[in-house]
């Protein structure tokens, strides 16, 4: 089940990204909070002029970068639309300004600039959009230690998105934790840097990096995972959930608890 | 035809008063990359201070444009490749850039790794890295420009100030570029990262060892 939550997860994410927003020009976003911000080993979103890239495809679309070294990187392309382009940048680019190029066909070329920087958290939405519920899972671990995998987001038909999902707190025994899946954290060196609010409290992290090992099954390009323990005494609301990695702060998330 | 005059009359007074009221006196500020203390005050290094371009322009300084600047006294400090791991393609290598996303707003990333100090290096250490990343936002109000500030990034070679100010060392994976035998002593010095003594001026590192401090990419706007 965690295995479908996860790809569901990061095909919402990193699949529809484009109805978002559709910039005039190519520019560079962070997949998941769509702030300018991207690190090496993230995930990240090339906004490109559909008018230009009229043939751009999965396929045929590349994508290089030069770092401030003066050395270019063929980096990999995983979705491509005219309007937008998903990437992965990997992590032997020199962190520091860089150049890119977007080709997709004759004459369909787009060129740009962005900072990359060691770390630029973003933590993924439900709806693709940077805001309101995450695209993320519950665990529930029992007294007994059983574990089990809860949705905290519904598809409503009436709005035509995804909306909160009440999650319980279960018995006084249980422990529950919130799962948020995001991008540009795995480079932090200290786990001590990563804090999360749910509201203005602040919640105990248990996990803060990628979310797995690289090259095995399971393990998706690019995605970074928080854990966080919800506390048993938070009062039944709505909460701003927001991570912050030293002294960047990821955009602010939405959930409910019963 | 009456109407179409008076359109036009109209287009033209609010034209001049945009352009007039538009006319409003260049921000000039310097970005000087290492300023070290000497008596009676700091004193920058000339060919270490860079004006800042125009909206619309980048500045993007190469280490062989700042390679071999050695300070006035003399102490060496050097802008170059790591003799213990050098660097193919070293010299193209950008070390200072500056780029406007509006108007207003600019962005700052430095990496100062290829400085070290071979004379001095009781005072700093060798082979440190740090990147600085800022974006800066001039606010002019009453004819008078400042600075806001916002850092977004700060990293170094093998020390880093946690989000408490705590001094700790990075995992090794961060020392790699190191020299070995120098390390850099917190009980003996200090670094503070993002100190901004008026609104018009930021200094992005500063390290201090009892009275003695040295300043590493520090903002200023001339009036």
């Amino acid at each position: 089940m965690i295995r479908q939550l996860l790809l569901s997860c990061c095909i919402l994410a990193c699949g529809s990204l484009g109805l978002a927003q559709t910039p005039a020009t190519a520019t560079v976003t962070s997949s998941a909070s769509f702030s300018r911000d991207v690190a090496p080993s993230s995930l990240v979103t090339i906004f490109t002029n559909p008018s230009i890239h009229r043939s751009a495809n999965s396929t045929t679309t590349k994508v290089k970068v030069k770092d401030r070294r003066g050395n270019t990187h063929h980096v990999e392309v995983f979705y491509s639309t005219p309007q937008q382009t998903n990437i992965y940048v990997q992590d032997d680019i020199a962190t520091g300004p860089c150049e890119f190029e977007l080709s997709s066909g004759i004459n369909e070329v787009s060129r740009g600039a962005f900072p990359l920087t060691w770390v630029a958290p973003g933590l993924f939405a439900a709806n693709a959009n940077g805001v309101g519920v995450p695209a993320a899972v519950v665990l529930r671990v029992t007294a007994s230690g059983v574990q089990t995998y809860e949705r905290l987001f519904q598809w409503s038909v009436q709005l035509n998105r995804y909306v909160p999902l009440a999650i319980d707190k279960g018995a006084p025994t249980d422990k529950v934790f919130l799962i948020l899946f995001g991008t540009g954290f795995r480079n932090n060196p200290d786990m001590a840097e990563v804090q999360v609010t749910l509201g203005e409290q602040n919640v105990q992290v248990y996990y803060a990096g990628s979310q797995g090992p690289a090259g095995i099954p399971g393990t998706f390009l690019g995605l970074d995972q928080i854990n966080v323990l919800i506390p048993n005494n938070v009062a039944p609301g709505v909460y701003s959930v927001v991570a912050k990695v030293g002294m960047l702060a990821t955009n602010a998330l939405t959930v409910e608890v019963k | 035809m009456k109407l179409r005059y008076s359109a036009i009359a109209v287009f033209m007074m609010l034209a001049f008063v945009t352009s007039v009221l538009g006319q409003q006196k260049p921000v000039k500020i310097t970005v000087t990359m290492f300023e070290e203390e000497k008596s009676g005050g700091n004193q920058p290094v000339p060919q270490l201070v860079f004006e800042l371009p125009p909206y619309g322009q980048t500045l993007a300084i190469r280490n062989n444009a700042v390679q071999g600047i050695i300070t006035n006294n003399g102490q060496g400090y050097i802008f170059s490749d790591d003799p213990a791991n050098p660097s193919p393609g070293l010299n193209e290598e950008i070390v200072l850039h500056v780029s406007w996303l509006s108007p207003q707003t600019f962005e700052l990333w430095t990496s100062l790794e290829k400085i070290y100090t071979p004379t001095f290096a009781d005072l700093y250490p060798r082979g440190f890295g740090p990147e600085i990343f800022l974006r800066v936002t001039v606010q002019t109000v009453n004819g008078k420009a400042t600075l806001q500030v916002e850092n977004r990034q700060t990293l170094m070679g093998f020390l880093h100030i946690n989000a408490a100010g705590t001094t700790q060392e990075m995992p090794n994976s961060y020392k790699k570029r190191n020299l070995p035998g120098h390390t850099w002593n917190p009980a003996d010095a200090y670094v503070s990262w993002g100190v901004q003594p008026t609104a018009t001026q930021y200094v992005g590192m500063r390290m201090t060892r009892g009275t003695s401090t040295v300043d590493f990419i520090k903002l200023s706007v001339l009036e």
